[in-house]
């Protein structure tokens, strides 16, 4: 369960305060799979930084139940002079508490990630596809209560695409995500409710044909106007 | 399997530990030379200093203690706080992708950032006082050890601070940073005492260098150190007065930035 209350979120700017968020008050129940849709500029990475803890707001509190992950989809969080074990021994070491934990994750991760011996060298000798694969392997290896996705589209090439959506089904059952995706049929598949934000409102629909259709009038608002 | 559950301090360390391994990979890279360089590279600059000084005068020694020993002690410690604060310029930039891990906060950053350095440094001057006292029967070994550990903890504190407040610093403004920070540690390298003992110099200049909390600690670590060694007016307290309001003028300024430290690009 996440619980957002009156939450503020601006970024200071040289033409003032922008703000993404005023009084957001937001209520996820558990096991929900959540999609967000908006436009450009809209927040929708603000809010699940803000979920996954990477970043703070200006007021107002989130409250989580339950273990979140980062940011999937990003594939920052790999420094290139370090070799992919080192890596991900780096996120293991931070999330596993016994040495014997940890070697079975980074097991799973080389396994996963289909990187065979390049495992061994450093990310910067990879390509961009085997970079995103690592990360995507070294988000699997652990068990989320809330998987936070943004823009995750297209990973490696297809055999590898066919195993990333099969590992994130069979997390389905144990954990839930919410996910940011411009990929409209994506949410449809995935989601059972959907976050709106436009124009610094946020709604929360219960339904998710209900809150596409709401979305798409206010686009073509926008549009004929 | 799922992950388990661990108290907030077990967080903390885990957190601490991973990065330090994250770090000193990092600084020892992933050639082959990589360890041989940050070991060499201390000692070439030591090695150089000892020879021009051989030169200068024709002494080879300070209040009879060897050159080599001389400047070890000064620019081992010199070095933890001057990477440090190099570093830390950049620290919240380059790091910038370990802040998405909800867990590693900039704090840890800073206070890892400077422990390795610690670690590194003390690390060598253990290698040279073994290598000095076996081959070259130099004695480096401190005569009164406890205080020397003391004034390494508060050298390393008192980088943490300056860490702490020079990491606002380079984010809020790249490169004014530089030239505001970088230009006068260039200074306090000749003003720090590593090449001159402070009893060598003109006694009207005293009042003004004692002002450097960096030169009571290199010259406290001499003093204790090399038995004999008359350290002019220095002393530890005044390095640990200086300790305690850097971290807190570090904290200060940290914390009041807490949210710009986030997000950089």
């Amino acid at each position: 369960m996440i619980e957002i209350q009156n939450l503020y979120k601006y970024y200071p700017t040289a033409l003032g305060r922008k703000y993404v968020f005023k009084d957001l008050n937001l209520k996820i129940p558990d096991m929900c799979n959540v999609g967000v849709l908006g436009l450009n500029g809209s927040g929708k990475s603000t809010l699940i930084n803000l979920l996954s803890g990477s970043d703070q707001p200006n007021r107002g509190s989130i409250k989580i139940n339950g273990t979140v992950s980062w940011p999937l989809g990003l594939s920052g969080g790999v420094q290139p002079r370090l070799t992919g074990r080192q890596n991900a021994e780096f996120v293991c070491r931070i999330y596993c508490e016994t040495r014997n934990e940890i070697n079975n994750k980074l097991e799973f991760i080389k396994d996963f990630s289909d990187i065979q011996d390049f495992f061994e060298l450093p990310v910067r000798t990879y390509s961009s596809g085997m970079k995103s694969k690592l990360t995507f392997a070294m988000s699997m290896a652990f068990d989320f209560d809330i998987f936070l996705i943004d823009e995750l589209t297209a990973v490696g090439d297809a055999q590898f695409r066919q195993k990333s959506k099969q590992a994130l089904k069979e997390k389905r059952n144990k954990a839930s995500y919410i996910m940011v995706s411009h990929n409209v049929n994506d949410l449809i598949k995935e989601c059972d409710q959907m976050i709106v934000l436009h124009k610094a409102k946020v709604t929360m629909f219960e339904d998710v044909d209900k809150g596409l259709e709401y979305y798409k009038k206010k686009i073509k608002i926008e549009d004929t106007e | 399997m799922p992950l388990t559950k661990r108290s907030s301090w077990q967080v903390q360390w885990a957190v601490w530990k991973a990065l330090f391994h994250r770090f000193l990979d990092t600084k020892i890279g992933d050639h082959f030379l990589g360890p041989l360089w940050v070991i060499t590279e201390p000692l070439v600059h030591i090695a150089t200093l000892t020879i021009i000084f051989k030169f200068i005068r024709e002494r080879g020694d300070y209040q009879g203690i060897p050159f080599v020993a001389f400047f070890a002690a000064g620019i081992l410690p010199y070095f933890i706080f001057q990477h440090t604060v190099n570093k830390a310029l950049r620290a919240m930039r380059q790091n910038q992708q370990l802040f998405s891990y909800r867990q590693v906060k900039p704090l840890d950053v800073i206070v890892v950032m400077t422990y390795v350095e610690l670690f590194v440094y003390v690390l060598i001057a253990l290698i040279l006082m073994w290598v000095g006292a076996w081959f070259f029967n130099i004695d480096g070994i401190p005569h009164l050890p406890l205080e020397v550990v003391l004034i390494f903890i508060l050298l390393c504190l008192f980088s943490i601070g300056s860490g702490l407040f020079c990491a606002v610093l380079g984010a809020r403004w790249e490169d004014a940073s530089t030239l505001i920070i970088q230009m006068p540690l260039r200074l306090l390298y000749f003003m720090s005492g590593i090449l001159i003992p402070m009893q060598s110099l003109p006694q009207h200049l005293h009042k003004y260098m004692l002002w450097n909390p960096l030169l009571h600690a290199i010259e406290q670590i001499r003093a204790h150190t090399f038995d004999g060694y008359i350290a002019a007016g220095t002393s530890i307290s005044y390095l640990a007065l200086c300790t305690v309001a850097n971290l807190f003028i570090g904290l200060t300024y940290f914390s009041m930035n807490r949210s710009r430290l986030l997000l950089l690009r």
